[in-house]
């Protein structure tokens, strides 16, 4: 086991925003940390790395506490940064100092990710008209996308253990989101440990086996994801006909999930009943076009369990302003 | 191997460094100023020199004396010298003055002065020198004439009773008084009890404040600003894993206080070159009252010595460290580039107290309204003190006693701060909000030390929850 959180918590006075987190990293590979806005993952993956002291709990690496600035770690921060007027070869040389990589090491590896990364123009100004220079382009003279590929190359730069990607892909264009994912599969196939939070749940899916959904800072879902997915069943029912057949439907009292023109989707207890439905459409000579049934996606599982946590939350608070407003009463 | 908390300062100061040097408006400002002193001694000595060296000729043409002293004064020498060649002096009777003076104002330009001597019955000589209203003679050329013949005229009524050249040397020789003072014993001390500081002095001690104002300013604003920036652009986001906060302000305000230096130093050694371009042009000894005002400074600084110029040096080293931790906290309290005007206020507060006190004291110190306790309490207080020491010691305003005395005070406050900010700055930096206030951040310091040993709680201030941004 190599990277282990046991019991991380983090309180903020009254309001704790961690609540127990717990999950290990038994093998290389990519570790999905999801949770909708607000739900405590950045704090946690703050905590893991060190930046920001917890109220309980530890981190565990190799079996010893672990302290970001002891080893090798990689990490690409959810609010992206970088000093704006400055060179970009001056700060990505400045990171990888930080990290104690040698100068020439570093820009070695800055040339290889500048051309892997389709960044070259920006960090080796090509010749202007009279055989001079450019000038080196700025941070704040680069795109968003542009900006978050000179991040990824200061946390790829030392070559890290660990890499910890908070929403890597977010507002990336799909022409580089695939170059992110491969270097991504590059990485996992280097041996690599991997934490990912992000809400591209496809791309959970993609690259992670095991998960945790936090919800409001505590862990509402966790485990292997296929494992997860197997504990739902295979519930989830599309189907497409030529011809109406909401009266089936409704002679199985099956609930319409998502009606598109690509079909319906339909919510099962099981393959019995979808057999069962399947059988009566076919009798009915409804002319099936598409039939299918599969597990629930990350993203359903992630809506159901995230949704019921904020729903349970609501009827509390609920309760609880109803209570506080009753004893106003009572004092009056 | 354990890295602390200071682990990475050397590469934060290296690259803070490099960045302030590389921007365009450091090196324009150095390049100006440097230019501008360069060019300021050998421009100011020519221009001296010309002025020195042009004896303009006076352009007045005439002058009538009428003396109704009684003295026997030969006035035909009265303007001496190649200012005044070619113009006529002549003595009238007394008796023609006011049908002189109605001729002359109705005279179209003329170049003719007259001088009216008299003795007043109050006890002394009245000289009225009267030049037509129409007369094309400038006020500066009349009041240049007007001083000359009174120094003439100073030596001519002596003479006038017999007193031969050497008497009269004699009897204009300066007065100088000097109180001196008994001991208990009764002995008599040479030591001076002086109400107030002279004109140079003060000027020197005025000088001394700004200096340290314009190094504290200077780095203060460049450490704030890089916080600010690091905050802003969630640089620090990145950095954080890398180094403690510690090493990060650390090599911020070794950085600033090296680029301030260097420019200091830029700007002496831009000085002594345009001295040297000066002797080399002008010859030795040349220069404007200003710099001959200059030299009365170094006067004044003759009795340092190189323990009183490290001591001076060291407390304006750990002033700047003292202020730029300030600057440095109170970038922290701030999130967004556009609020920084509004989280600098405390530490241009403290700064502007700092100096305030130091330049009241040099005016109280000028018009002798100050008792040596002040000076020294001034010395001791850590605000003031930076801005108000090094000046006082170098000109021996204060002892060595009280150097030191307020050199450790200093450092220790500094070290103070130093273990505050180390409390407060991981917690501030990852505060996400409006702008701290002084009780909050006193807040976030205190929820620490109430915080369990063995729990650091980041202490977010009393209803600023920190913004997560998920």
């Amino acid at each position: 086991m190599s990277l282990e959180v046991k019991d991380l918590t983090k309180k903020y006075g009254e309001k704790t925003v961690v609540d127990g987190l717990s999950f290990a990293l038994e093998k290389p590979g990519v570790y999905a940390l999801l949770g909708t806005n607000g739900a405590g993952k950045t704090t946690s993956i703050r905590m893991i790395l060190g930046m920001l002291s917890s109220d309980g709990g530890q981190v565990l690496w190799q079996g010893k506490p672990m302290d970001a600035m002891h080893m090798n770690v990689g990490y690409l921060a959810e609010e992206r940064g970088l000093y704006p007027k400055y060179e970009l070869m001056d700060q990505l040389l400045y990171f990888a100092r930080l990290k104690g990589v040698s100068r020439e090491t570093a820009k070695e590896r800055i040339a290889y990710w500048a051309k892997r990364l389709e960044v070259e123009e920006y960090l080796y100004p090509p010749k202007g008209k009279g055989r001079k220079a450019q000038k080196p382009k700025l941070a704040d003279q680069l795109s968003k996308g542009n900006q978050q590929k000179i991040q990824l190359m200061a946390a790829l730069l030392s070559e890290p253990e660990l890499l910890i990607l908070d929403e890597p892909l977010s507002g990336l264009d799909p022409v580089n989101t695939d170059l992110f994912k491969g270097i991504i599969r590059e990485e996992m196939e280097k041996g690599k440990y991997l934490i990912m939070s992000s809400h591209q749940m496809a791309t959970i899916e993609e690259f992670c086996e095991d998960i945790t959904i936090l919800n409001r800072g505590k862990t509402v879902l966790q485990g292997n994801l296929n494992e997860i997915k197997r504990s739902y069943g295979r519930v989830n029912m599309f189907v497409k006909c030529d011809k109406p057949f909401e009266d089936v439907i409704e002679k199985h009292h099956l609930p319409v999930i998502n009606d598109t023109p690509d079909g319906k989707q339909l919510k099962v207890t099981g393959e019995p009943q979808a057999l069962a439905f399947l059988q009566d459409l076919l009798k009915e000579q409804r002319q099936v076009v598409k039939f299918e049934l599969r597990e629930p996606s990350l993203h359903e599982i992630f809506v159901e369990k995230a949704g019921a946590a904020l729903e349970q939350e609501e009827a509390k608070a609920a309760g609880a302003e109803q209570a506080g407003i009753g004893g106003g009463h009572e004092e009056k | 191997m354990r890295r602390s908390d200071y682990t990475g300062w050397r590469e934060v100061y290296a690259f803070s460094l490099r960045q302030e040097v590389k921007q365009k408006s450091f090196k324009g400002l150095l390049i100006l100023m440097c230019l501008i002193i360069l060019a300021a001694v050998p421009v100011n000595t020519w221009l001296w020199q010309r002025d020195q060296g042009e004896i303009e000729k006076t352009q007045v043409s005439r002058l009538t004396v009428y003396d109704e002293t009684g003295l026997n004064i030969d006035y035909s020498q009265a303007l001496a010298g190649e200012r005044y060649a070619g113009v006529e002096v002549a003595a009238a009777p007394a008796e023609g003055f006011e049908a002189h003076v109605q001729s002359l104002e109705e005279s179209q330009d003329s170049r003719e002065i007259i001088v009216h001597i008299r003795y007043e019955e109050a006890g002394y000589f009245h000289l009225t020198f009267v030049k037509a209203v129409t007369a094309q003679l400038k006020d500066k050329d009349c009041e240049q004439l007007a001083g000359d013949f009174e120094e003439f005229f100073q030596d001519a009524r002596i003479r006038a009773v017999d007193v031969g050249q050497e008497q009269l040397e004699f009897i204009n020789q300066p007065v100088e008084t000097k109180v001196e003072y008994t001991t208990e014993e009764g002995e008599i001390t040479s030591e001076e009890k002086e109400d107030g500081i002279s004109m140079t002095e003060y000027y020197a001690l005025l000088a001394g404040i700004v200096i340290v104002m314009m190094f504290v300013n200077m780095s203060g604003g460049q450490i704030a600003l890089s916080v600010v920036t690091e905050k802003s652009t969630k640089v620090v986001e990145y950095l954080m894993i890398n180094v403690r906060p510690m090493a990060l302000i650390v090599g911020k305000i070794l950085a600033a206080l090296t680029t301030v230096l260097v420019q200091f130093a830029a700007y002496g050694v831009c000085y002594l070159i345009s001295c040297g371009i000066s002797t080399a042009l002008f010859g030795a000894g040349q220069g404007s009252a200003e710099l001959q005002e200059s030299s009365g400074v170094l006067e004044l600084l003759s009795g340092v010595n190189a323990g009183t110029v490290m001591m001076a040096a060291a407390m304006i080293l750990v002033g700047v460290l003292f202020y730029g931790i300030v600057a440095g906290l109170a970038g922290a309290s701030v999130s967004k580039m556009e609020e920084m005007a509004e989280g600098l206020k405390l530490y241009q507060m403290t700064m502007v107290i700092g100096s305030y006190v130091g330049i009241f004291l040099c005016i109280m110190q000028m018009l002798g309204n100050v008792s040596d306790a002040v000076v020294n309490i001034c010395c001791i207080l850590p605000l003031s003190a930076p801005f108000v020491m090094p000046a006082n010691l170098l000109l021996g305003k204060v002892g060595l006693g009280t150097a030191v005395l307020s050199l450790v005070v200093l450092i220790l406050c500094t070290a103070a701060l130093f273990s505050f900010t180390a409390k407060v700055y991981e917690s501030m930096i990852f505060y996400n909000g409006n702008v701290l206030k002084l009780k909050d951040i006193l807040q976030i310091a205190k929820n620490r030390r109430m915080a369990p040993a063995e729990s650091n709680q980041t202490g977010a201030a009393p209803g600023k929850e920190e913004e997560h941004h998920e």
